[in-house]
């Protein structure tokens, strides 16, 4: 994990100090950093804090000769909210096979849905305030391999990825158990304003018992109740450590900005050693009424079989109405009012949430 | 024969008022064009609107794009994408942090916009037909 942190780090400072070779100056290399601040507060359970700092998220891209290119996204966050400050979320070099076909290696988010394939940690373009509540239990973020992609193939509006991947339990441990996972994604995108996606995901959890399949370190403020899912899904699984397992998620992804209105759908399903299957439903419909004025509404939903043998049993959704003002390019503020059912590990929870946050992006 | 002059006059002041507003401009595209490729007019249009990365071939497409203080700012941005010039910023910020195409260059004048893309072969951008100064290697297509 150090080894290859350190390797990714070097790679960018040289790729940062080295002009590469017939650059034109620092117009090849691009700098944003994104940011975000939140005030949040629950009908029946007290957070700790009402106003916490995001994750604020440093993000590089350059232009390389020889149809080359590099993107890096690293991010902090204090340590009173998440365990590593810092954090190198992607770090992958692509080159251009020709017009429509690529291929990347490196750290990647993973093309299993719109959502990852799109937003990736900068706030200020998500459609609601927090990932749909999927990510934080089956969608493997990110994947450190191999990428091969396609878009606009023959004149089309079809594209493809497909992904050999060290696989959740390795990390960033470049195949150091060989190829764990694979994705395959079918996409029809007929312009930037709408994109259909399927794809299929594999991976083994290696030890699955002493492994929290894809947890993400800080996410939502809203996850009042992560801490007592870990130690229930370390009970549950306490006579299985040891095991591997197979897990396998479907996903498909419909987006569309048309006039005023803005829709995203992201559905999965996903199971374990071939058992039941889990289903995940994200849904955003969102009307810009004014230009800097948008108002939508939010329904998310999970819901893991009571035989599931990873991941907790139970169903946890939240729905509600948001609006969002566009300050600027690069500002954002949105406010959600919604309404959260939690039934994870037999809890009973009925809850009221506000949340605003403030993005900004430079 | 006065009142024929009188409206030739009245007619070439009418066009000239429409031809150095910005909203009436007849916009065109500029692209150096790299070595050995034919340029179609639909692959570039792509390009500019970030709908595709690269020329054919894999080559770097440098989309040139005005920036705030320019006259063509909302011009382009209506034109172009249909939209206002900070959705389409925000358009192309987007595309560019989910990693599907390469920045953009920002540029207030079309004489830096002119001298940016003649030093970069496949670079290219939309500007205003008379801004297009005779006698360079630039190709213009018009919109």
């Amino acid at each position: 994990m150090k080894k290859s942190l350190a390797g990714a780090l070097a790679l960018i400072l040289c790729l940062w100090v080295t002009p590469p070779v017939g650059a034109q100056g620092l117009d090849n290399v691009q700098v944003n950093l994104f940011t975000h601040v939140e005030y949040y507060n629950n009908s029946e359970v007290k957070p700790d804090d009402y106003m916490s700092l995001g994750e604020s998220t440093l993000f590089v891209t350059a232009r390389l000769p020889n149809k080359w290119s590099f993107l890096a996204e690293g991010t902090f966050r204090p340590s009173k909210y998440r365990d590593d400050e810092f954090t190198l979320e992607r770090y992958r070099l692509r080159y251009e096979l020709n017009s429509e076909h690529w291929i990347s290696i490196g750290k990647m988010h993973t093309p299993v849905n719109y959502w990852n394939d799109t937003f990736h940690h900068g706030r200020l373009f998500f459609p609601s305030i927090n990932r749909p509540l999927s990510f934080n239990r089956f969608i493997p973020i990110h994947e450190a391999g191999v990428r091969f992609g396609g878009q606009g193939i023959a004149g089309s509006n079809f594209g493809y990825d497909v992904v050999f991947g060290t696989g959740q339990s390795e990390g960033d441990n470049f195949f150091e158990e060989g190829v764990l996972s694979y994705t395959g994604t079918v996409s029809w995108s007929p312009s930037n304003n709408a994109r259909v996606m399927l794809s299929y995901y594999r991976d083994t959890i290696i030890d699955h018992g002493s492994n929290p399949h894809h947890a993400h370190g800080d996410d939502y403020r809203s996850d009042i109740m992560m801490s007592s899912m870990t130690e229930s899904m370390d009970a549950v699984t306490l006579d299985t450590l040891g095991e591997d397992i197979d897990y396998e998620l479907y996903s498909f992804s419909a987006y569309w900005n048309e006039g005023n209105w803005k829709s995203l759908t992201e559905l999965s399903l996903n199971r374990t050693e071939h058992g039941e299957f889990n289903e995940s439903a994200y849904q955003y419909l969102g009307y810009q009424w004014r230009e800097n004025w948008t108002g939508y509404l939010l329904f998310d939903l999970v819901n893991v079989s009571a035989s599931e043998i990873h991941f907790m049993s139970g169903r946890e959704a939240r729905y509600g109405v948001g609006f969002e003002y566009s300050i600027d390019v690069g500002a954002s503020v949105k406010v959600e009012l919604r309404r959260r059912d939690d039934h994870r590990g037999g809890n009973d929870l009925y809850s009221n949430e506000l949340q605003v946050q403030l993005s900004l992006g430079f | 024969m006065l009142s024929r002059k009188i409206f030739r006059i009245a007619l070439s002041a009418a066009l000239l008022l429409l031809g150095s507003s910005g909203w009436s401009a007849e916009l065109v595209l500029v692209i150096n064009p790299p070595e050995g490729l034919s340029i179609e007019r639909e692959a570039a249009l792509a390009l500019i609107r970030g709908e595709r990365r690269n020329w054919e071939g894999g080559i770097d497409a440098r989309v040139v794009l005005p920036a705030r203080e320019s006259e063509q700012y909302e011009v382009v941005a209506d034109r172009v994408f249909g939209l206002s010039g900070k959705a389409m910023e925000r358009q192309w910020f987007r595309l560019v942090f989910a990693g599907q195409v390469n920045p953009p260059v920002y540029l207030s004048g079309d004489e830096a916009a002119i001298s940016h893309i003649l030093e970069h072969p496949g670079a290219l951008g939309v500007m205003a037909a008379g801004a297009v100064p005779s006698g360079t290697d630039i190709m213009v297509i018009p919109f």
